[in-house]
């Protein structure tokens, strides 16, 4: 089989831990993400001699790795901080999902009006006292940025959708058995 | 209470700022002190006697009748109403029956209700259908607390469903009327009746599609909330640092395919860096990718092996002869320069064609300190000429 010139860019995109989503703001990752639908077994024969995994989700892709080098420790403390983060996007809306767009400074001004919303952005790893509020909430979106949850849609805005990544999060979060807790 | 159309426009035109105001402030209480910006005391109380306005307390609104007339005919109303084209239905089964019994002189009355019936009740239903379009898509969309939207959208569901089976309704209503539209005489109205089938045709392919998005839409909302419920108790348990214990999350992990994101991120890149080559680990590396792409073997260019005579030990002798020690040996000497050079004990062999060669080679190099005879002597075929040292040299 011959594979397109792309598959450098794939394999690229892909092993800098980022998604390929259907719903990519970026055109050219939009393109990626179809070749990899247009041909999945062959792709996933091809990368699975580098060493990765081509995964697939509902509406996007990603890489594992084969052997994974981090303890569950690590991988455990990195969902504990999806966790926080997942946890105040959706006290800031609970509409927060799959296609929703928020911008640094909504973020910021929900903050302000919601002493919750700012304690949590405040606690967060990613915060620090020095911090202005508003650049923390820039961490919070950029936090989602890194694991390709999100992509900066608007760059003046400081504008970001959520990605169709976003599900793999949500359907992990979701296989968690939370045994029955009193919220009252 | 007014009499005549004449009079109603009438004033509805003389107070039309104040008409237009209360429509557009409809949705909310207007002080009687609002108003007085468009009209005076007296007029005021005339309007709300003539029952164009009512008055509740301190605020004041058009009449029910006045505002369910603007909102018609402007078409704004956000209502729906499917029971009023239920009722439209009846009607018009009402009014065929009428008909059928009726003297033919009278026949036209209950034709032209009728006909209005069948004019109105396709609008009608559109109206409902983009209002439900409206209000779904609007409820999906905006409201911020899951159960609300829920329920909202629960209500809108059984509003569609409802219509649905009223389009159902009036389909079955045409069918069993279906003589009474084949013996009418009057074009008009079959024309009518056959065009509302057409219109009912296409308003059940959008409304099963709403049909179909409302369930999605409620689907995705039960999910969205159940959601938010998972991450609030998900997030407690963190917090009272329990969610390792209490729940199966390392089990998870330790089976899930997580992606690379969550692995400590090395730069990959498609093309090999040249820095890369001088790696401890380079070759092994090759080798790896050597064996797992099965690719044609290298075929390296080789030179012809070096023959092993090139190897072994040789030496090559060179015998040099130090002419400045023979030309001072041979002055001291005394003697005469071609039986000196024929009888020298040279350190190895030198034949007699040689020696010659050294005598000439001396004979010319210190000519100026040799005395030339002019007697010659023979040697084996070989003629010299006799050359002595100078006396006064040392």
């Amino acid at each position: 089989m011959s594979y397109p010139k792309q598959i450098q860019e794939i394999f690229e995109h892909l092993s800098r831990g980022q998604f390929l989503c259907e719903n990519s703001p970026k055109r050219a990752e939009r393109r990626l993400y179809e070749l990899c639908e247009s041909d999945y077994e062959a792709y996933v024969e091809y990368f699975d001699q580098l060493g990765f995994g081509l995964e697939r989700g509902e509406r996007y892709f990603y890489f594992s790795k084969k052997m994974a080098t981090k303890t569950i420790e690590e991988k455990l403390a990195r969902m504990m901080e999806y966790i926080d983060l997942v946890e105040l996007m959706l006290q800031f809306s609970q509409t927060f999902g799959v296609g929703f767009r928020v911008s640094v400074a909504e973020l910021e001004m929900a903050a302000k009006s919601n002493i919750t919303l700012k304690n949590s952005i405040e606690k967060l790893k990613s915060s620090s006292k020095s911090m202005t509020l508003n650049q923390q909430c820039a961490k919070v979106l950029e936090s989602f940025a890194k694991g390709g949850f999100m992509a900066l849609e608007h760059e003046h805005e400081q504008r970001y959708t959520v990605l169709s990544s976003f599900t793999y999060l949500q359907t992990f979060l979701f296989a968690i058995e939370v045994p029955s807790i009193d919220l009252t | 209470m007014i009499a005549t159309i004449a009079r109603l426009t009438a004033l509805l035109h003389r107070h039309r700022r104040l008409f237009e105001a209360l429509f557009e402030k409809r949705h909310r209480h207007v002080l009687a002190h609002e108003v007085l910006e468009y009209i005076e005391e007296e007029p005021l109380a005339f309007l709300i006697e003539a029952e164009l306005l009512t008055q509740h307390e301190e605020s004041i609104e058009l009449d029910d009748r006045v505002l369910t007339f603007f909102e018609e005919m402007l078409q704004t109303s956000g209502d729906i109403e499917i029971g009023d084209v239920d009722e439209m239905i009846q009607n018009m089964q009402h009014n065929i029956a009428l008909y059928r019994n009726e003297h033919e002189s009278h026949k036209e009355r209950y034709l032209l209700k009728i006909e209005r019936t069948l004019k109105k009740i396709p609008q009608m239903i559109l109206k409902n259908l983009n209002m439900l379009q409206l209000h779904i898509g609007l409820t999906y969309k905006t409201q911020k607390s899951h159960k609300n939207k829920i329920m909202e959208l629960g209500h809108y569901r059984q509003k569609l469903e409802k219509l649905i089976a009223i389009e159902q309704k009036i389909d079955h209503v045409l069918e069993i009327e279906k003589p009474f539209f084949a013996h009418l005489a009057r074009h008009d109205t079959v024309m009518l009746q056959l065009r509302l089938k057409g219109r009912l045709r296409e308003l059940r392919v959008s409304l099963t599609a709403l049909q179909q998005e409302v369930i999605e839409y409620i689907n995705k909302s039960i999910q969205n909330l159940a959601f938010y419920e998972q991450m609030i108790k998900l997030k407690e348990l963190k917090n009272a640092l329990e969610l390792k214990e209490r729940t199966n999350i390392v089990p998870l992990l330790e089976q899930e395919k997580m992606p690379v994101s969550f692995e400590k991120l090395t730069h990959h890149v498609g093309l090999l860096e040249t820095d890369y080559i001088y790696e401890e680990h380079f070759e092994e590396v090759v080798d790896t990718l050597r064996e797992s792409m099965h690719l044609a073997p290298i075929v390296k260019p080789q030179a012809e092996g070096i023959h092993p005579e090139f190897f072994e030990e040789s030496h090559d002798m060179l015998s040099m002869v130090d002419v400045q020690l023979l030309h001072s040996r041979f002055c001291e000497s005394k003697k005469e320069l071609f039986d000196f050079v024929q009888t020298y004990p040279f350190s190895y062999e030198k034949s007699f064609q040689e020696r010659i060669e050294i005598y000439c080679q001396m004979a010319l190099m210190y000519e100026e300190f040799y005395t030339f005879s002019h007697t010659f002597e023979s040697m084996q075929g070989f003629t010299y000429l006799k050359i002595f040292p100078q006396v006064s040299n040392p």
